[in-house]
């Protein structure tokens, strides 16, 4: 069987072939300058054959940007290689417009390794331009709402992370978080710490399974659970078993692990459960570390074989230090569990003199000061417990108590070495608390007592006021409500807690020296 | 942090011998050197990466530290220092002359010599400058490189070495040299080409060569002129190569006039 063929094909010349090729031909010198050159090249430029042959180089015809990527990438790649393909340029026709183009090149040597010519085939490249502009503009879009989403996960999680720590006289918190850094999307680890009653509070570090937008919005449903079990007083057991049958219909925080903590300020006392989590480090006062492997379960509704959780307890000595931590902070791909744990109860001790107020994030950055890629979100929360507060009153609500407490309060602060604004803020705003609890908590009939605790550290004066009685009216009386305003002008943090009579806790920030108790 | 691995630094020859480091420029690697590296044997020979380019560690790479030239300069001095260099001989290609003469600043105690290959103060023409480039012609290869998908994105690494097809290919070559990042690639186009060194010139306190070729479209005779007008003391030698890269185009010429500064000095 023969081939059928065309006599107008058979009889193109070579020369033909060449001149009039689908593609612009280019021969050039070793030096780029332009030896041979065909029609449509020619035609696609706009040039005569004798303003480009011996008078210009390939690199001459390019933009300001083509010229330095020529002599950048193409002619060096030209070199190591011996070729080039489809690198994307574009040309400058005689006219100044220009086109896009893509080149491919092959150098040629003699024999002996000489370079002898520098072969070019130049495509149009404009459809193939506009093709890709396309994708590219679907790109940046698809980015940006990748971006937009990651923003969305990044403040939902923040925004479920506390506020405000619980503020006591006998106790000192401090956290850090921070979202890992590689990938794009945000991990569901969460903390959590909030007063039981006036006398305990619940610290709690979790980790949600699952990366975005899921993960997050999970956290937040575990986190709410949590602080809602925890105040039906079941204790840590039992809040983990009553965990596993809410996440028994939500997938998406199934197989979290959180560790939780009870602490009571009393005495020291903890009651703590792990459900899959890394132990909590306790370092107690002469900064030795501690490990707590006890109340160990697995990872939330994952309870196959048993229903029941466990938990242990602990004492914690006054000027103990407690840390809860997720496993972004010790998991390394290249080192043991428990060489990470370890270097971490490393970190806790040694810097167990540092401020509180920096002791998480100090922390951190050492145990993760080897490492140079955290890509999981890391999260530690640390609990200073001091058990005795330097100042502690009970007195009977009654007006007349109040300037002895005052005398008291005073003779204290000036012996803590609290002096000028700071001496007048904390005296102003602990009576004005205590003159609330008197004139509104108890009727005038029932005689009730108003405690007083305060505590100071070298940063900040704590104080915490506390009485049982009834809120008469479901609105605070006009003076009562001025009383805390007062308060709040001259301290840098206050919460009221009406859960069970009373608790009215401040803290403010030494400032130091004189000046007005506002500034 | 380990300098030496952060900048792929290699070190060849003999280690009794001066040392030469030599520094590529921008759109290829330590790779730039090695037609002119054989004839220097008897010396100590320094290569690296910068941050960003061929084999340094992508995630040491810091948009702040790399926002001027300073911060390369830094590293060279880091890179001179963790090895306990001195009297070194700095050999800067392109825009690594620049970073050469800010390290020569930066840590006057460590660099003896410096050779300018094709040096550039600045690429943007000014008011009684020539620096080859108008603003307009900088301003649109930035526009290029932020925006021209097809030459210089992440499609790069394929579209300038191999196949789209056969992406293996493509990662094979870009794997062997001058394999760049291209947001970093962006960034460091950005610094080079907008930067101005001018005034750095005349702290050049030590003996300095500059190798001007013909014909280099990305620094031009004129600028090779007036970089050896404001180092006080330096050499001007002219090679026969043409275009922006004698180490490649020319090594033996190259290699000679380094050579010839080494001698006489």
């Amino acid at each position: 069987m023969t081939v059928p063929h065309d006599p107008a094909l058979v009889e193109d010349s070579a020369e033909e072939l060449y001149e009039d090729a689908p593609c612009g031909y280019l021969s050039c010198y070793p030096d780029g300058r332009i030896a041979r050159v065909n029609r449509t090249f020619l035609a696609w430029t706009g040039y005569d054959r004798g303003a480009l042959v011996g008078a210009k180089r390939f690199v001459d015809l390019l933009s300001g940007g083509g010229r330095i990527y020529h002599e950048t990438h193409y002619l060096p790649l030209l070199r190591m290689q011996g070729e080039v393909r489809a690198i994307a340029v574009d040309l400058v026709a005689a006219d100044g417009s220009t086109m896009p183009v893509l080149v491919n090149s092959r150098l040629h040597r003699d024999a002996q390794g000489r370079e002898v010519a520098i072969r070019t085939t130049v495509f149009d490249a404009r459809d193939r331009k506009a093709y890709e502009t396309e994708l590219l503009a679907a790109r940046r879009r698809a980015d940006r709402l990748a971006g937009e989403q990651r923003q969305v996960a990044v403040t939902l999680q923040t925004s479920m992370l506390p506020a405000t720590l619980p503020s006591d006289p006998r106790l000192q918190l401090s956290a850090y978080y921070r979202p890992g850094v590689e990938g794009l999307e945000v991990g569901g680890d969460w903390y959590d710490a909030f007063p039981l009653d006036g006398d305990r509070v619940a610290v709690v570090v979790g980790d949600v399974v699952g990366r975005g937008l899921a993960a997050a919005a999970a956290m937040g449903q575990l986190r709410s659970a949590v602080r809602a079990l925890a105040t039906t007083d079941a204790g840590p057991a039992a809040l983990l078993e009553h965990l596993d049958r809410f996440v028994d219909g939500f997938p998406a925080a199934q197989t979290a692990t959180l560790a939780y903590a009870e602490l009571d300020l009393r005495d020291g006392g903890v009651r703590y459960a792990c459900a899959g989590h890394p132990p909590p480090v306790v370092i107690d006062p002469d900064g030795r570390p501690t490990l707590l492997w006890g109340g160990r379960s697995a990872p939330l509704g994952a309870q196959i074989l048993t229903t029941t959780r466990d938990e242990a307890t602990v004492d914690l000595a006054p000027g103990s230090r407690l840390a809860l931590y997720t496993d972004g902070l010790v998991e390394r791909r290249d080192q043991p569990l428990d060489d990470r744990i370890e270097g971490l109860a490393d970190a806790l001790a040694t810097l167990v003199r540092r401020p509180m107020a920096r002791y998480a994030e100090d922390v951190t950055e050492q145990a993760l000061a080897d490492v140079d890629v955290v890509d999981d979100d890391v999260c530690l929360l640390t609990l200073a417990y001091r058990q005795h507060p330097t100042f502690a009153r009970e007195l009977p609500a009654e007006p007349r108590r109040l300037t002895d407490l005052r005398r008291d309060l005073d003779t204290w602060l000036h012996a803590e070495g609290v002096v000028g604004a700071d001496h007048e803020a904390v005296v102003l705003a602990c009576s004005e608390a205590v003159n609330n609890a008197v004139e509104y908590a108890y009727p005038a009939e029932r005689l009730g007592v108003v405690e007083v605790l305060a505590g100071v550290t070298p940063d900040e004066v704590q104080v915490r006021v506390r009485d049982w009685g009834e809120w008469r009216t479901a609105r605070p009386p006009e003076d009562r409500g001025r009383g805390l305003a007062m308060i709040r002008s001259v301290m840098d943090e206050v919460s009221v807690d009406r859960s069970a009579g009373t608790v009215l806790s401040m803290r403010r920030t030494l400032r130091g020296g004189g000046g007005s108790p506002e500034s | 942090m380990d300098v030496l691995r952060r900048n792929n630094v290699h070190v060849q020859g003999r280690s009794d011998g001066p040392t030469l480091m030599f520094a590529h420029g921008f759109g290829c690697d330590q790779n730039m050197w090695r037609l002119v590296t054989p004839a220097f044997q008897d010396h100590r020979i320094v290569l690296f990466d910068h941050v960003g380019a061929g084999g340094s560690d992508l995630t040491a790479w810091d948009p702040q530290r790399y926002a001027s030239l300073q911060g390369y300069a830094d590293d060279v001095v880091e890179i001179a220092r963790s090895l306990e260099l001195s009297d070194v001989t700095f050999v800067g290609h392109s825009v690594s002359s620049m970073i050469g003469v800010l390290a020569a600043e930066t840590a006057p105690e460590l660099f003896a010599q410096l050779v300018l290959v094709g040096p550039s103060p600045r690429y943007i023409d000014e008011e009684g400058y020539v620096g080859g480039f108008t603003r307009a012609d900088i301003d649109g290869l930035l526009e290029s490189l932020d925006s021209n998908y097809l030459g210089w994105s992440s499609a790069m690494a394929p579209v300038i070495v191999g196949n789209p097809d056969r992406p293996q290919l493509g990662e094979e070559l870009t794997n062997s040299f001058c394999r760049t990042d291209p947001e970093i690639a962006r960034h460091f186009a950005r610094v080079t080409f907008t930067s101005d060194n001018r005034a750095d010139l005349a702290g050049v306190r030590i003996p300095t060569l500059v190798l001007q070729c013909s014909q280099d479209v990305i620094a031009p005779e004129v600028v090779g002129d007036y970089v050896h007008d404001k180092v006080s003391g330096s050499t001007l030698v002219r090679l026969a190569a043409t275009g922006h890269c004698p180490n490649l185009s020319a090594p033996e010429e190259t290699a000679a006039a380094v050579r010839a500064f080494l001698d006489r000095s």
